[in-house]
């Protein structure tokens, strides 16, 4: 069984009264422990994608499955408890809240659970440690560089040992050595951990560290390597 | 780290509005606790110059008196009240019984006669009832005494005949100290009596109705012009008002008891003007509490709505991470209420302080209506205010908080997450 399963999915906004497709019909299947890149221009639907295998937006139709279980049935807070235990997310722009320090971020996702404080404590520490900011754990957000900003955000995504991470541009913010010492750290958690990563990307740069590409045009998934 | 840690950083993050929310919050909360405090302090002073000047704590007359009695005054009074004085004052907490025989009269100089309402009261026990528990500062005179003596001598039971007029009765008669005047009125049996009295003193109260009316004589004097050896009224005192309530209630047993035919009646069901004033001060207090809940409300909705619209990536963000929108909600919540408990904690020390700064200095008043006499304000810190302002402000910073808190739950996080 497919770890990600989307069947059939379209994605419509709405820009005023106009009708606006973001996905036109993809079908994608995603299984445990893969590196994927989801790859095409500006404005052709990868963040829509990831958000829908995020289980952050719903489609207008057809079936997206995490794990099995059919997301569409699920009320808001089910939806909240599976993004807290199954998909741990990183963001183009970092998203770190800024009031807390590097440690505290890391630990955000383990407050939603009911682990003994000194075990979430242990467990950020473990989670920044993997990416080399063990050092930095009380600087806040903003006294961090970018880079390190981000290393910060992979920790806070793999902290609460999710099966899946999205990545939604993860390096677009990044100059290019420190991007691609980033999209290494993601490979090497994934090759560590089994852990599922996807990302969307349109450097070619990037590209070619994926496993496996799925390139999309204009809502359509053109090609499947 | 928790929920409530989480939410008191978003609020010290941006310090100054922060810090001008709180302010505005701790200013309302001020108002509150000094405003209260300055009327708790008028209703305080009015009160207890209307039972020492005029009422006492509690009343003893014959039963039916309130109802009938004033058209026939004399057909209610008391016999023998020396025997229920004794019973009265065994009572827990009664400082002073004192008798009293009023009468309307006519007063005279020879030359000019007037209408005047004469208190035939002992001498003796009614300093008590003046002056009782109150050092006689000048402060006091200018605010808690009952009675005060502005010229002359106060009553004295060993001159009968010396009787003290109200500061506006002498005033209109044009008399003063040591004039002899004709007091004249009915006896307890219909006809008609005068007695020579000589002016000893003048006297003014809180009430100037009162002191342009009044005459006060010895009670044995009111007695022999009225022919009579039973009197209107027994007047108590008691040590603390607070215990009015109590004392009555243990007063009637005592009575009941006795098979006594008397009614009862406190401070404040003889006292209209107190009660009205305390209505009206009652409901310009609840204006003030309405508009610094108006105040509260608007500065923590704008501060909240300001962080709500400010941090709209961040809320998509936290909930992309699995906060549920109840928890989201909860966080903004719990920031509104720490703007309330911060700004109300604050309100509450620099009321506090300023209520007890200004009842150091005291702020001179000009003479209440119906009043004669200027006063020095004291604002007391009352501490059901204290906390009514504290809650008041936690209250209405949780009610303004709602909708932005629920506005931020309500958002749709991949458009949140767009938002920069």
């Amino acid at each position: 069984m497919s770890l990600i399963d989307v069947r059939a999915v379209t994605k419509q906004y709405w820009l005023g009264r106009t009708p606006v497709p973001a996905l036109r019909g993809i079908d994608l299947s995603v299984e445990p422990g893969e590196f994927l890149a989801i790859a095409g221009p500006s404005g052709s639907g990868k963040t829509t994608l990831l958000n829908l295998m995020g289980c952050i937006e719903t489609p207008t139709h057809g079936a997206v499955r995490i794990d099995g279980a059919d997301v569409a049935g699920l009320s808001g807070d089910s939806l909240a408890e599976l993004r807290a235990t199954k998909i741990g997310f990183i963001f183009q722009r970092f998203n770190l809240l800024p009031v807390l320090t590097a440690l505290e971020n890391v630990e955000y996702p383990l407050l939603l659970t009911r682990l003994p404080d000194q075990q979430k404590r242990q467990r950020a520490l473990e989670a920044l440690e993997r990416v080399g900011l063990s050092s930095f754990a009380n600087h806040k957000p903003l006294e961090l560089s970018g880079g390190q900003q981000q290393r910060v955000a992979i920790a806070r995504a793999i902290v609460a040992e999710p099966r899946i991470v999205l990545a939604d541009e993860p390096t677009a913010n990044l100059d290019r050595t420190t991007g691609g010492d980033i999209l290494s750290l993601m490979k090497s958690i994934n090759q560590r951990q089994r852990t599922t990563f996807i990302f969307s990307t349109h450097d070619q740069k990037v590209m070619e560290l994926a496993g496996r590409i799925v390139l999309l045009s204009d809502g359509l998934i053109a090609s499947r390597p | 780290m928790t929920t409530v840690q989480i939410a008191l950083r978003n609020v010290f993050r941006h310090k100054t509005r922060s810090l001008i929310t709180m302010s505005a919050i701790a200013f309302g909360c001020t108002a509150v606790i000094f405003v209260g405090g300055f009327f708790e302090d008028i209703l305080y002073k009015m009160r207890e110059s209307y039972i020492k000047a005029h009422t006492g704590h509690l009343q003893i007359y014959k039963q039916g008196f309130f109802e009938k009695g004033s058209g026939k005054p004399f057909e209610y009074l008391i016999d023998h009240p020396e025997q229920l004085i004794p019973l009265i004052s065994s009572v827990d907490g009664v400082v002073a019984v004192t008798q009293r025989l009023q009468f309307a009269g006519l007063i005279s100089t020879g030359d000019t006669t007037v209408s005047c309402f004469g208190q035939g009261v002992e001498p003796e026990r009614e300093p008590a009832i003046r002056l009782a528990g109150h050092p006689e500062t000048r402060k006091d005179l200018a605010s808690l005494s009952g009675t005060v003596i502005e010229d002359g001598e106060p009553l004295d039971r060993r001159d009968p005949y010396g009787i003290i007029v109200g500061k506006g009765l002498a005033a209109g008669m044009d008399v003063a100290v040591g004039t002899n005047l004709v007091l004249l009125t009915h006896t307890v049996g219909g006809s008609i009596n005068a007695l020579d009295v000589t002016m000893k003193g003048s006297f003014f109260t809180s009430s100037k109705a009162f002191d342009d009316y009044a005459v006060r004589l010895p009670l044995s004097t009111a007695q022999q012009l009225l022919q009579t050896t039973a009197v209107q009224s027994l007047v108590v005192l008691l040590k603390k008002t607070e215990d009015t309530s109590r004392a009555k209630h243990a007063i009637e047993r005592v009575l009941a008891a006795h098979h006594l035919d008397l009614e009862l009646k406190t401070w404040d069901e003889l006292s209209d003007f107190y009660v009205k004033t305390k209505a009206f001060l009652e409901r310009l207090f609840m204006i003030l509490k309405f508009v610094v809940a108006i105040i509260v409300i608007l500065s923590i909705y704008n501060t909240m709505n300001m962080a709500v619209l400010e941090r709209t990536s961040e809320i998509g963000t936290i909930m992309a991470l699995g906060t549920k929108r109840s928890g989201v909600l909860r966080l903004f919540l719990y920031e509104g209420a720490a703007l309330g408990i911060l700004g109300g904690g604050l309100g509450l020390l620099v009321g506090s302080l300023l209520t007890l700064l200004v009842k150091r200095i005291g702020i001179p008043m000009p003479a209440p209506p119906g009043a004669t006499l200027s006063w020095l304000s004291e604002p007391i810190v009352v501490p059901s205010v204290l906390m009514f302002a504290f809650v008041l402000s936690v209250i209405t910073a949780l009610m303004s908080s709602c909708y932005p808190a629920y506005k931020a739950s309500r958002l749709e996080i991949a458009e949140a997450l767009r938002r920069v």
